[in-house]
């Protein structure tokens, strides 16, 4: 299953699939330290840090619609508010692999 | 129009600028709060600005409370741009004096008609702001020649009258009427006298300095107010005042009109005790016997009458 909506998002970005590319590569490119910062504040188990990159990631996310890394992400940012870090080492697994997939969609554009 | 964004996230950054431009607006962008603060203290800033919330050093609330704390400028929509949809995020926003808000992920449509809310607002603001420009001009100047009128040449010397008492500071006045001006106006009619008028108001406004004020009293009267003129001073810039309107006659439609003017002049001597009844009376005094003297002359009021 796809984890975002293309139809839905190019529909939203007035169909110009040149567009989306250019998004797209803004929005990969940036991954890599997006995605650090979150491993990195769960590493040494610092919350605020956590709602913080987490909420940047949903952010860049959020343009591609309402897809399954920017609800991860989300989920993160509600761990690092509450501060209960139980879980986000394997939320943060869920996240690689969706943002895995994610890219993948959005480089097959 | 011009807008501002402020978002540190540059892929939210770019899709905004490029559909804001679609729209038709111009877009300046900025990534952090002190950035789009440095901005809006420009000159022609945007006057609608679409902040984040969350951005690194100064967030969009901090910005927002920056900028409602302003005692000058133009009124700046702002629109607050945020993935946080928590319910009191959005009252402490809007206590803040944030205008709007939008959620992220945000649609396009709605952004674009609560933008268009956004701009009724300013642009009701930008024609009040036109309109009450409008009227403080129209307040303040004459009709016809485009000088002060009456009340604002009295208010500027005024204020000239407590600024040369706080300097302790020369102070002149002159009183000018232009000669048998009620002769023009009957042999040529009140157009003719009309063009007479801007033609000598032009002339006089042409020799004084950029910092002295000129200002209509009445029909064919004027006064100046020349701030720092001591006796001397006064009596040369009066007496280059009657060469430009007698050295060459106002040409009309009609024919070319010999003119001139006479002028009553006041330098106070002791600029401590004068007030502003008593200096356009000495002004007054002094443009009378310049009359009785022949016209196309100017007359000084002996300074210890004040």
């Amino acid at each position: 299953m796809a984890v975002f909506n293309k139809a839905e998002v190019l529909e939203e970005l007035g169909d110009d699939v040149e567009f989306l590319k250019e998004l797209s590569e803004l929005f990969i490119d940036g991954l890599p330290e997006q995605m650090d910062d979150i491993k990195k504040a769960i590493s040494i188990n610092d919350n605020v840090l956590l709602n913080k990159a987490a909420h940047k990631l949903k952010g860049g996310a959020g343009n591609f619609g309402k897809n399954a890394v920017y609800e991860t992400a989300f989920r993160l940012e509600t761990i690092g508010k509450e501060g209960n870090m139980d879980e986000a080492m394997e939320v943060y697994s869920v996240l690689e692999k969706e943002v895995e997939q994610l890219v993948n969609e959005l480089n097959a554009i | 129009m011009r807008i501002l964004i402020a978002e540190d996230d540059p892929v939210s950054s770019r899709r905004l600028e490029t559909i804001l431009e679609k729209w038709g607006y111009e877009v300046v962008s900025c990534i952090n709060g002190m950035q789009a603060w440095e901005i809006l203290q420009e000159e022609k800033a945007p006057k609608l600005a679409i902040l984040d919330w969350m951005m690194p050093g100064m967030d969009g609330l901090e910005l927002c409370r920056k900028i409602r704390g302003r005692t000058n400028g133009p009124y700046i929509y702002i629109m607050m741009l945020t993935s946080k949809d928590d319910k009191d995020d959005i009252v402490k926003g809007m206590d803040t004096g944030v205008d709007d808000y939008i959620t992220k992920p945000f649609y396009s449509h709605e952004l674009k008609v609560r933008l268009r809310a956004g701009r009724r607002i300013i642009d009701l603001q930008t024609e009040l702001i036109e309109a009450r420009d409008a009227f403080e001009l129209k307040a303040t100047h004459d009709a016809l020649t485009g000088i002060w009128n009456r009340g604002a040449i009295f208010d500027i010397l005024k204020l000239e009258i407590e600024r040369s008492k706080r300097d302790k500071r020369d102070l002149g006045v002159l009183m000018i009427d232009i000669d048998h001006f009620k002769h023009i106006n009957d042999n040529y009619g009140h157009c003719v006298g009309d063009v007479v008028i801007c033609d000598i108001v032009k002339r006089l406004t042409i020799k004084i300095r950029p910092y002295d004020g000129i200002g209509r009293f009445g029909g064919e009267e004027f006064i100046v107010v020349l701030p720092g003129c001591n006796n001397h001073v006064v009596s040369g810039i009066a007496e280059r005042l009657l060469t430009a309107i007698s050295e060459m006659p106002v040409g009309t439609n009609e024919e070319m009109i010999p003119v001139s003017i006479s002028i009553g002049a006041c330098v106070p001597e002791n600029v401590g005790n004068i007030n502003f009844e008593s200096i356009i009376k000495a002004a007054d005094d002094a443009l009378y016997r310049a009359k009785d003297d022949g016209r196309n002359c100017f007359r000084m009021t002996d300074v210890t009458d004040v």
